[in-house]
């Protein structure tokens, strides 16, 4: 169902069904913490009727000036809800709430091997904006793609021009 | 300690606070490089500064060393440099120079800083020596010196909200406004008020402090002052929680509700209160226009049937309104006006082309609600059988498809379910046998056997039955590989779900027979489909249970690593593991679990009260509640609590010589006295809905069942507490400068002063006497042990998939461990009450000791005989034999302990004649004492003896088993096909034969074969079960015999 709520901490001790998952980070307390301290309404679950976590996205709005944009965190559905747009109507919530912030464009952070994933935000609009590269630490590290999609108030979508260069991540802001 | 400095940005990222952070400003706490925060103060020179940075960089890195003497440097030229002599009290303390830093500490709080540099430093320090109310002082006394400053009063603001004080929170705040008159500081205190009832009396909240906080920001609306839509928030907040519900739509609804900006859910937020205010029509309208934008909100169709339904129970005149409203915005007040509604949404969703799952739950909700009011929904709604085939026409591909149609399952009377299921079968139009030619068909047949054992199919069959149904689902299993083209390693495989039948049948089987090749096959299945799909987390799950199920700790704890448990699911998943493979022996597995699980705990308390600062600085007042009960729900955890003690127990009880048992004990803070525990409090946040399970509701984890576990767990605790504080005192009474309590004066047990600690000669005591503690604590470990007997919890969760092993507590009842205990800690008392006195207290200590040994010495035999022996032959009790063996040897340990303390005591009285020095003379044991602890450590060491012999004789019984003898289910010979796949309720079962039985291991066996090559690509996870098992068992056996053997050289140390 898409009937979406805010994420609360008690969420934090029954997300299991969907973090075990392995492309599902387990991030410290803090971290969440900081994202309901400071952007509660960026942080949603979506619940199935019986009462199961059935995603949930996590994100933020930050930037100056007209890098004033959204951000995806984290956005995860477990692997008993796929297969029903959960991952798209949680993208628009985000966006949605992004419009609301007038922000000028939403971005977010993928692994270049996660296919799956940016076919689907591909999908959902958006664009490789940039390289990222490695990224993501590891064995090796990975590189990541920064995706974009422009939000209505980049009149003119400069947001979502791509970079024809990678860039590092100490440059990423 | 990197991480603490930086802390320093973290937690004041603007002191001043004009608005919540929230509007294009990034106020995003930024914890990369720690920098000095800028010159503002009194240090003026760069050279200053640069030497300070230096310091910063210093300890940043962890070199305090070198911070130190920067700082030294530093202050022989600006001796009154403040900020770099708290930096050296840093240095200081992190160097482990405890007292110098406190002092150099001191000295600067005396001065009152008000600079913020020098603040922030010290801050730093309080918070590391665990001084948050120290924060408070300070920047109470530098807001005396300097009444204006917001920095510094903020400051103090955060400093309360870390200490949970809203009294003080709501005053500082108040001050900070009148110095500053900002919103955000005003909201401050609002929010601080509406605090003090969350904490409050229920009926004081009502009556007097949540209408305070609504009359402050009544003020503020009054004067047209509302700035921020967080002000608005916090409004509805205080509103709601004083049932205000339509001041509160009044707001949404009026001018102030469009400060409501990032508030997305607005319309939703109208359409609760609607609910709330029973105004029905409102709220089914509302409910309708949020559904046309989206067919498939579940909210606004469980709202919009709620109220419709309510409507009808208010027996609304139908004819009268009927003509204003078209479908869309038509308050329903009739079942056919509903269904008429319903079938639009269903219409309508044809129409856009795009099935959604809400419309047709919405038809078996409906369904539900009329069957709840007592009338014959199937008369009223429509047949419910063709409401489940309709949903499952469209989702029964979906893995979400079981999920959803479980709640609504029992509404099928049993007369039905059989159609139900010939219903559903028919859309997935497999014969009897086919194998479904499509990977949609598979998961409908998956969809329809899941559904089939939760409707009970399953229960009725005999044991060879299910076994012949494993074998089918094997075949499907198989044949559904073909499915699974390039598949991603980070996704299940389509065809899992088979596995998890299986396994789940075989489990059944296993306890229908008690025959342990089931589990066997089951750990067979799950290695295998686990190489196949190595991301199945239910396989995992159910890996570590049956290992630990058959005692295998080891095995299990390769399987729990490869889940990556970490953070809180350290609190919510380490019950399927932690007590259990210390109770396999794997002790060194079990310390480090519990250390990554304590320093979790501790790390993010501490943590987490910074981000409970956060959301009054950006206005997240809607979250600050909940921080607060979620700190407080971790910190209660019963988990936490299990393993803390666990932790100290382990590490007293593995301490191999005597001294080393002191110095352990010393490091502990065990604070008997002040341990007033109300045992309800403890927070159960064991998550178990982790494991997936089909069978049917009677076999499902339910509360009674999560209670009664926790019961056992919580009985267990508190045993453990009090066995951990035993220790404590009696390891207290070692020290030698310990005075007997008969020099200081008895303490008087109605000697209580009004704080409640006890007192001597009218003196308040810091500490009890070790022996007035280990009394109380012996008496208490009777009485406890007494009222655990007499609730005499029981608990039979075998037959439930998701339940919890056994606690630990039963067994440990059944060894008489705590029996022991009373028995050695009684004799402690008895001892050094007799030190010294006449023949009558040896008398009774020498029988004290023999008390103590009868009850190690039946223990220890009767289980050598009933368990070790006993029950080592067949795998289904070979946890119990480890689980004994670990509480045997414990036991034993204790003894030792107690034998330790004991000649410990009597040791300084044996040398007072050499000892010149020695201050005080105390008097010497009687020889009758003496004996009798001679003869006390002779028979522990005789148990022990015994004991060892008999875990040597278990570890050789062991190392020949060999498991490929019990399981002819690994053994491939022969091939064959399996017999026609039927699925129960739908065609009948064939007759059995025996060869069914050994095809299903044939088929197994292909299986194996089949995959055999991906085992050398898997690196290095052996899926040789049998081998798994031996080595866990001889690891155990292994770690349970050298802390045996520890403790018979430690009892050899012991003798005089």
């Amino acid at each position: 169902m898409t009937t979406l709520r805010p994420f609360t901490c008690m969420d934090l001790l029954k997300f299991n069904n969907v973090n075990l998952d392995p492309l599902t980070e387990t991030f410290g307390l803090a971290f969440y913490m900081q994202y309901l301290a400071h952007w509660p309404e960026h942080f949603q679950v979506a619940e199935s009727p019986s009462g199961e976590i059935m995603g949930y996205i996590m994100g933020k709005a930050e930037g100056l000036g007209e890098n004033w944009h959204g951000h995806v965190t984290a956005l995860t559905v477990s692997p008993d809800y796929r297969r029903l747009g959960m991952a798209a109507t949680l993208m628009s919530w985000l966006e949605e709430a992004s419009e609301k912030k007038q922000a000028y464009f939403v971005d977010l952070f993928v692994r270049v091997s996660n296919k799956v994933a940016i076919q689907m935000y591909k999908q959902l609009g958006y664009i490789i904006y940039r390289t990222v590269l490695e990224y993501y630490s590891g064995d090796p590290d990975e590189d990541a793609y920064d995706m974009r999609k422009a939000c209505s108030r980049d009149v003119n979508k400069q947001s979502v021009i791509p970079l024809t260069h990678p860039v590092r991540p100490e440059d990423v802001d | 300690m990197v991480e603490v400095l930086r802390e320093r940005h973290r937690s004041v990222p603007s002191a001043s606070c004009g608005q919540y952070g929230n509007c294009g400003i990034n106020m995003a706490p930024k914890p990369k490089v720690s920098k000095p925060p800028s010159s503002k103060t009194h240090v003026d020179n760069s050279v200053g500064e640069r030497r300070l940075r230096q310091i910063y960089d210093w300890l940043d890195n962890g070199n305090n060393k070198n911070a130190l003497q920067e700082a030294g440097k530093v202050l022989k030229k600006q001796p009154d440099f403040l900020c770099v002599k708290v930096l050296k009290a840093l240095a200081l303390l992190r160097l482990g120079k405890e007292d110098e830093c406190h002092e150099l500490l001191e000295a600067v709080r005396k001065e009152v800083p008000i600079d913020d540099q020098t603040l922030q430093a010290m801050q730093i320090c309080y918070r590391e020596t665990q001084q948050p109310n120290k924060i408070c002082e300070m920047y109470d006394a530098a807001a005396k010196k300097d009444p204006t400053n917001e920095e510094i009063l903020t400051n103090l603001f955060m400093a309360h909200v870390r200490l949970g004080d809203y009294k003080q929170q709501q005053q500082t705040a108040l001050r900070l406004y009148k110095v500053k008159p900002k919103n955000p500081y005003y909201f401050w205190a609002v929010m601080s008020v509406v605090m003090q009832a969350y904490h409050a009396d229920e009926k004081i909240a009502r009556m007097v402090t949540l209408p305070l906080a609504e009359r402050m920001v009544q003020k503020f609306i009054d004067e047209g002052k509302i700035e921020a839509e967080q002000e608005v928030q916090l409004y509805l907040l205080i509103l709601e929680k004083q049932g205000k519900f339509q001041e509160a739509l009044d707001v949404v609804e009026g001018p102030m509700g469009e400060r409501l900006i990032s508030y997305v859910t607005v319309p939703q937020k109208k359409a609760s209160l609607y609910v709330k205010l029973n105004r029905w029509r409102d709220s089914i309208v509302i409910s309708k226009s949020h559904l046309r934008e989206n067919l498939d909100h579940w909210l606004s169709i469980k709202n919009y049937l709620t109220s419709a339904m309510n409507l009808i129970e208010e027996g609304e005149d139908l004819s009268s309104s009927d003509a204003e409203y078209v479908l869309w915005s038509r308050a329903d007040a009739s079942i056919p006006q509903i269904k008429e509604f319903l079938k639009l949404l269903m219409n309508e969703m044809k129409r856009r082309g795009k099935n959604v799952r809400g419309p047709y739950l919405a038809w078996l909700e409906l369904y539900k609600m009329v069957h709840e009011k007592g009338q014959d929904a199937d008369q009223v709604v429509g047949d419910i059988v063709e409401l489940f085939v309709q949903y499952f026409r469209c989702f029964g591909d979906r893995s979400c498809c079981p999920l959803d149609l479980k709640q609504y399952l029992p509404l099928v009377s049993v007369q039905c379910r059989g159609d139900l299921i010939k219903g559903i079968w028919q859309i997935v139009g497999l014969e009897d046998g086919e194998l479904p030619d499509t990977v949609y068909r598979m998961q409908q047949h998956i969809s329809t056997i899941l559904l089939s054992r939760h409707l009970g199919y399953h229960e009725n069959l005999t044991s060879a039955e299910k076994l012949q149904l494993t074998t089918c689902f094997l075949r499907y299993f198989q044949h559904g590989m073909r499915f699974n083209i390039d598949p991603l390693p980070t996704d299940f495989l389509s065809n899992d779900p088979y596995v998890l039948l299986m396994a789940h049948l075989l489990l059944d089987v296993w306890m229908e027979t008690q025959d342990t090749s089931r589990l066997l096959d089951v750990l067979l299945l799950l290695e295998h489909a686990l190489l196949m799909s190595p991301s199945n987390f239910h396989f995992k799950l159910l890996l570590v249970k049956v290992y630990h199920l058959l005692g295998a700790g080891l095995a299990a704890h390769d399987v729990y690593e490869t889940l990556d448990v970490k953070h809180m699911q350290l609190d919510s998943l380490g019950y399927v593991h932690c007590g259990a493979v210390q109770a396999t022996g794997q002790y060194a597995i079990a310390s480090s679990l519990y250390d990554v699980t304590l320093r979790f705990f501790t790390v993010n308390y501490k943590d987490s009260v910074d981000y409970l600062s956060f959301t009054y600085k950006f206005g997240s007042f809607m979250k600050i509640e909940e921080f607060v009960e979620f700190r407080e729900r971790l910190s209660n955890s019963m988990h936490y609590a299990l393993v803390t003690v666990e932790r100290m127990l382990l590490d007293i009880l593995q301490s191999t010589t005597h001294t080393q048992m002191l110095k352990v004990v010393s490091q502990m803070e065990i604070q008997s006295e002040k341990d007033k525990m109300d045992w309800r409090r403890f927070n159960d946040n064991r998550d178990m809905s982790a494991f997936v399970c089909w069978d049917p509701p009677e076999r499902q984890v339910n509360p009674e069942l999560t209670k009664k576990s926790r019961d056992a767990d919580v009985s267990f605790l508190r045993l453990r507490m009090l066995l951990l504080r035993g220790l404590g005192a009696a390891a207290e009474l070692c020290n030698p400068d310990i005075t007997p309590l008969s020099e200081e004066g008895i303490v008087n047990s109605s000697e209580i002063n009004n704080t409640g600690e006890p007192t001597v000669n009218g003196k308040s005591l810091q500490h009890q006497h070790p022996l007035v503690s280990l009394e109380k604590v012996t008496s208490e470990i009777e009485s406890t042990l007494k009222s655990i007997q007499e609730d005499g919890i029981k608990l039979e969760t075998s037959k439930i998939i998701g339940a919890p092993l056994p606690s630990r507590l039963f067994d440990y009842l059944e060894t008489n461990s705590v029996q022991l205990q009373f028995e050695l800690f009684s004799l402690i008392s008895t001892f050094v009450k007799s030190n010294g006195d006449d023949k009558v207290d040896a008398k009774a200590f020498e029988e004290g000791g023999k008390r103590a040994v009868k009850i190690l010495q039946s223990s220890v035999h009767s289980s050598i005989k009933s368990v070790l022996e006993g029950k080592c032959v067949s795998l289904n009790t070979r946890r119990i034999v480890f689980e004994r063996a670990v509480n045997l040897v414990e036991m034993v340990c204790l003894a030792a302990l107690v034998c330790g303390i004991i000649n410990n005591i009597l040791e300084p009285s044996k040398q007072t004649s050499s000892k010149k020095t020695k201050k005080k003379q105390k008097p010497g044991a009687s020889p009758e004492v003496v004996e009798a602890h001679k003869l006390f450590v002779s028979e522990v060491q005789a148990i022990a003896t015994e004991l060892h012999t008999a875990l040597g004789n278990l570890r050789l019984r062991m190392s020949v088993e060999a498991f490929h003898s019990q399981m002819p289910l690994i053994t491939a010979n022969s091939i064959k096909d399996g017999p026609a796949c039927r699925v129960p309720a739908v065609g009948t079962l064939p007759t059995i034969g025996p060869d069914d039985i050994s095809s299903l291991s044939t088929a197994m066996a292909q299986l194996v074969l089949s995959y055999e090559n991906r085992k050398s690509k898997d690196k290095g996870y052996s899926v040789d079960v049998s081998s798994k098992l031996s080595v866990s068992y001889e690891d155990s056996l292994q770690e349970i015999i050298t802390i045996l053997q520890q403790k018979m050289t430690y009892l050899d140390s012991t003798k005089l």
